[in-house]
Parts: structure tokens; sequence; C-alpha cells
């Protein structure tokens, strides 16, 4: 069974209040409206990779291409309505029954800074007045500056405070924070819709097993069946330590570096490489059937899901593609039992889920003709 | 408002379908896509902005793994939109009589989902229910057990021959040739055990002669014709099916 997180509740975050999940699964599909909440699970589920480190708190699924200030995502974190500003959630770990209460606290503070200050905070100057970076004019240094605004912020995991630190509100301030070693819960590897077009794949995971290597390109037969393998090439690369990886197929004189291929066949990879990585901890792949033909998606969605078994990985996929979902929870009905349907209802003052098993997902959309999203 | 009429069978749906199109206003949905897959077979009307799923179960024992499905369904629902508001079994005496602890039944399928039964289930009667569903909300809806006795008059396909009868003599002959045909065939009951099966014999050897190949729009203009609205005055339960309609007047 590859289950790590068996409950998830969230006391607050963002516009979620009072949610439990319970019984999750192997492969949990989450869906539901627009603004029901689904990228915030996975925000909340992607923390546990490191549950202290605000960077991981202030850059989540949402806010990879966001161009706001650290200072802005945090204030994003809280729910509107209320006046504290705090986040709080709790996962239940399957391990050993164990649950974490995992929060974040912060009080906004209005303060008056000089020039000098809010020049050290930005890491133009250092603690001692003099220029860390060159050219800077001083003559205006000893200006104040009113109505900073800055948060103070503590995290805490089980009530223990693990880390402090500020966040001030005026461009290129440094958060400041306390010293603490990272505090990771279970190793998170989180998939964007779009991050197969950014070329950042895990291949080299894949390409150490034969096994899986092999059945990787089964299944990528199905966008090119004339592909023959997929190898890392460092020696071309001057700009970078990273490899290039690249296709060799049957019809092609020489091998293909992988980013001239379609989106389809990059996702696909992508997917399948994540899996690898993931091993031993939870996948999080955001609206995974992003990019993927209709005539592809059973063969890829089942080495997905029989892979994660395999390797022990707990999956938790969103989408809004009601195609999608039905191909996965029927690709491979041996699985049904292990899949969770959640979906994320938003009322008036809160957010439900109903949560199916993969049976009664399917009965409950084929047979009583319910919207399962 | 969203209901369901189960029925026994596709005769008992065909006659409820057009009395509900022709005494109350409702209009076939050919195209319906909402989906539910309850009974053997089934047809959805709209009126206004209101469903109706008149659902054939194939046989009074089906009646109750029908119901199931649809309780089901109210559980599951996410959205006010796909709730079921009214359930209406429909069943003859007959049937209801041989059917041991009938009521019974229902009431245990709704105790087996936790149902609050608001008021006591009695036939031809709304009762209100409410279940929590499976987001934790408390949802309510109402079931009626509405029963056709089973005197001479009382059965839809009796009205339906005694209507057609009235309006022509020529029919009228054939279908008193033919109850007396049916009435006489069968002395050792080998075949048409009850009284409800007799009922059927006549309506269909009456249909057979009048349509003999099948054709539809041949049957669906005597249905049609029939003054449905009168059966009311035989079946007083019949009334409270208006009620399926929200009066928005």
């Amino acid at each position: 069974m590859a289950i790590h997180i068996s409950e998830l509740s969230v006391d607050t975050y963002r516009g979620i209040k009072n949610l439990k999940i319970d019984n999750l699964a192997d492969i949990n599909i989450i869906t539901g409206d627009n603004n029901a909440g689904k990228t915030s699970i996975l925000e909340l589920i992607q923390n546990l990779n490191d549950v202290i480190d605000i960077n991981t708190w202030l850059s989540p699924a949402r806010g990879i291409y966001e161009r706001i200030s650290k200072y802005e995502k945090m204030e994003n974190l809280f729910n509107i309505n209320n006046d504290d500003k705090c986040v709080s959630y709790a996962v239940t770990m399957r391990e050993n029954a164990k649950r974490l209460k995992i929060g974040l606290k912060a009080d906004k503070e209005l303060l008056t800074l000089s020039k000098n200050e809010m020049l050290e905070i930005q890491g133009v100057l250092d603690s001692a007045g003099r220029e860390i970076l060159n050219n800077y004019a001083s003559s205006e240094n000893e200006k104040i500056i009113e109505d900073v605004e800055r948060y103070v912020f503590e995290i805490y995991c089980n009530d223990e405070c693990n880390k402090k630190g500020i966040i001030y509100n005026f461009t290129q301030a440094r958060i400041r924070s306390s010293k603490e070693e990272s505090l990771n819960i279970i190793k998170t590897i989180y998939i964007s819709p779009v991050q197969h077009a950014e070329g950042r794949m895990f291949l080299s995971d894949v390409l150490d097993d034969a096994e899986l290597y092999q059945e990787m390109l089964e299944v990528l037969k199905e966008f090119d069946e004339n592909i023959i393998s997929i190898n890392a090439d460092k020696t071309n690369n001057l700009f970078s330590s990273t490899a290039i990886y690249k296709i060799l197929s049957k019809n092609q004189k020489r091998a293909l570096p992988l980013n001239v291929y379609g989106d389809g066949m990059k996702k696909a990879v992508l997917l399948m490489s994540a899996v690898v990585k993931a091993k031993d901890g939870i996948l999080i792949l955001d609206e995974f059937e992003t990019a993927i033909h209709t005539s592809a998606m059973d063969r890829v969605f089942r080495w997905i899901l029989e892979s994660c078994k395999k390797l022990n990985v707990q999956l938790f996929i969103t989408s809004h593609s009601k195609e999608a979902i039905d191909k996965v929870l029927k690709c491979a009905p041996e699985l049904q039992n292990s899949m969770r349907l959640i979906t994320l209802y938003k009322k008036p003052d809160k957010v439900v889920a109903r949560v199916l098993d993969g049976v009664e997902a399917i009965e409950t959309q084929d047979e009583l003709g319910l919207e399962l999203r | 408002m969203k209901s369901v009429i189960l029925c026994e069978g596709g005769t008992d749906l065909t006659l409820i379908q057009y009395f509900m199109e022709v005494a109350n206003g409702w209009v076939y949905n050919k195209d319906d896509n909402a989906g539910i897959k309850v009974g053997k077979s089934r047809k959805a009307f709209l009126h206004d902005e209101d469903y109706l799923l008149i659902a054939q179960t194939g046989g009074c024992t089906k009646l109750c793994p029908c119901l199931n499905k649809l309780i089901t369904l109210i559980k599951r629902a996410g959205n006010t939109a796909e709730l079921i508001d009214k359930i209406v079994i429909i069943s003859d005496r007959d049937e209801f009589d041989s059917a041991v602890n009938f009521i019974d039944d229902i009431n245990n399928l709704l105790g087996a989902y936790q149902v609050e039964v608001l008021n006591q289930m009695q036939e031809n009667q709304w009762v209100k229910c409410n279940i929590e569903n499976d987001v934790k909300e408390v949802v309510s809806f109402e079931i009626m057990l509405l029963l056709i006795p089973f005197e001479t008059t009382g059965a839809l396909e009796t009205f339906l021959l005694e209507a057609v009868a009235k309006s022509d003599d020529y029919d009228k002959n054939l279908i008193v040739k033919g109850t007396q045909f049916v009435d006489t065939i069968d002395p050792e009951k080998k075949y048409l055990t009850k009284r409800r099966h007799k009922t059927k014999a006549k309506f269909d050897i009456y249909f057979s002669i009048r349509t003999p190949v099948e054709q539809f729009s041949e049957r669906q203009n005597i249905l049609r014709n029939i003054n449905w609205e009168e059966y009311e005055h035989i079946q007083e339960s019949f009334k409270m099916l208006k009620e399926l309609h929200t009066n928005r007047n």
C-alpha cells in the first residue's frame, strides 16, 4: 500500500476552512469547480517536503509564475475574512498513525525605518552600513521611511515553534529567519501543468533502472512508434552541467533533443520520470492530463498508476477534465479500490469534500448520472 | 423540482406517461441527458423548469432495489441541482397485497441509510425524509407510495378500455368480446394467475387487434385522445401527481 498520509484536515488556509478529508488512498484524484481549493490542497501536501522552509510556503504551486512580492504572497496565505493571520492544518501519517499539526502564525506590524535600515534589509548595506553593492549614493541614507509594514511570523509543528522570521513589504527586502534545520515530513515531488514545456525532467533516475526504462519506452511508442532509446548527452552542453536528453528514433538520422518533440511526448516523459523521482514519497500532479492526447491517455495513465504502486508512491492529482478523470478511473480496474475521487464543493461559508472510492465514482457517474467534478 | 416515478412494467410506464402528458401538461424530453439509469427503461419529461423521470422497474420485487439507487443518488449528489425532490412509487393493490411487507421493506431501506422519516409511511401520502449526504449536509426529499386499488375500474388499463369503448361502438364490441375471451380461456388459471394478468391480457388483446402491426404513431394517437383528466375522478390519489410540478402562478 502506498499510503503515506491517510488524512488531511485544514483549519484555515486561504479560502479553505474546517475541511477534513479522511480515508485517503494510494491514488487520490482531486476535482471540483474553479476556486474550490484544489491547488490549495496540493500546496499543503507539497509543504510536507520541508514544513519550516518559508520559501516553500511562499512559492507554492500557484505561485511559480506570480509576479508579486513575498510579502503579498504571505498575505495571500491567510483567510481574508479572519482577523487572525494564521494557517493551520494537520496530516495523519499512516505508518505510525501520528497526527502532525502544522501551522504558520503572523503578526502584522507598522513601523518606521531609516533608509539605512531599509538598505540593510535589502542587502545593499551590511550591518555596519557599508555598501555591499557598488555605486550606491548614500546621501539619503538617513531619511526616515514611514508606514513600512512587516509580518513577524512563526512556523510550528505540533505546537513547537520551529522557525521564526520577518518579511517586509518593500521591494527586494530579504526574508530574515532563524537558522533551524529543515523539517522534512515526507518527500514530495510537484509537477505543474506546464513544467514539461520548460524542459525540467527527472530522467536520470529512470535511466538508472533498466526495467522501468524499458517500460517507459514501450509507453512512449504511443507518441513515436519508431523510438529506440532516450539518452543523456552531457558532452555538447557548454553552458550547463545538466544533460540534454536525446531521443533516438528509427526514422531520424540522428538523435533529437527531447525539447523539439511535441508537448504530449514531453509531458509523458516528465510524468513517468517524476514517478520514479518520487519513490517512497508523494507525487503531486496538477492538471495531470494537460498536453496528453486522448489516444495516449490510457497507456500513460496506466503506467503511472501501476508504477506508483510498485515504487511506494502516493499520488495526488487534480483535474478539470471529465474525460481524463474517466480514463484514470477506468484504465486500471484492479486498482479502483485503491483510488479516491475527492470532489471539493465551495459553499457560502466553507469548502466541503465528497470522497468516493474508484468503484463508487464510476457508479456515481455512469449509473446515477451525477457530475464527478 | 426533480422527481422520479417508479412503476412496475412497460405498459405502466406508457400509460402513466400519457396521463402525465395529457392531464398534467408534461412534455416528453427525448434528448434527456440527466443520465439516471434506474430501472429497466425510463423516459424523461419537462414541465417549465421541472424535471420528471418515469422508470419501469421490471416488477414489484425490483421496486426496492430501484429506490435504493435513488437514495444513493440523493446521498452522493454534491449540487442541489442534482438532487431528487420527490419519489413516487406506483403499484397496484393486487401486487401490493401479495408483496410481503412492502412498506416494511421501504422502511428498512430508509433505515439502512439512516434516513430520518418525519411522518409515518402510508399509502397515498407524502412522507417527508431527511438524510445526511456525503458532504455531511442534511438534505430533504419526499416519498409517496401510490397504490391503485384493484376494483374493476381502478386499473389504468381498465380505465383506458372503458374510455375507448365509450367513444366508438365498434371498438366497444371488440373490447367486450376480448374481455369475454380472457375471462374464459384459462379456467384452470394456469397462466392468468392474478387479476392483474387478466387486466393486462384484455388490454393487450384490444391493441393487438386495433393495431396489429406495431404502429407506434397509431397507438400514440389512441392514447393521446383519451380524456385522462377523467382518471383523477376514479383515482383521487392521482391528483397528487400534480404536485410534481411547481405551480408558478
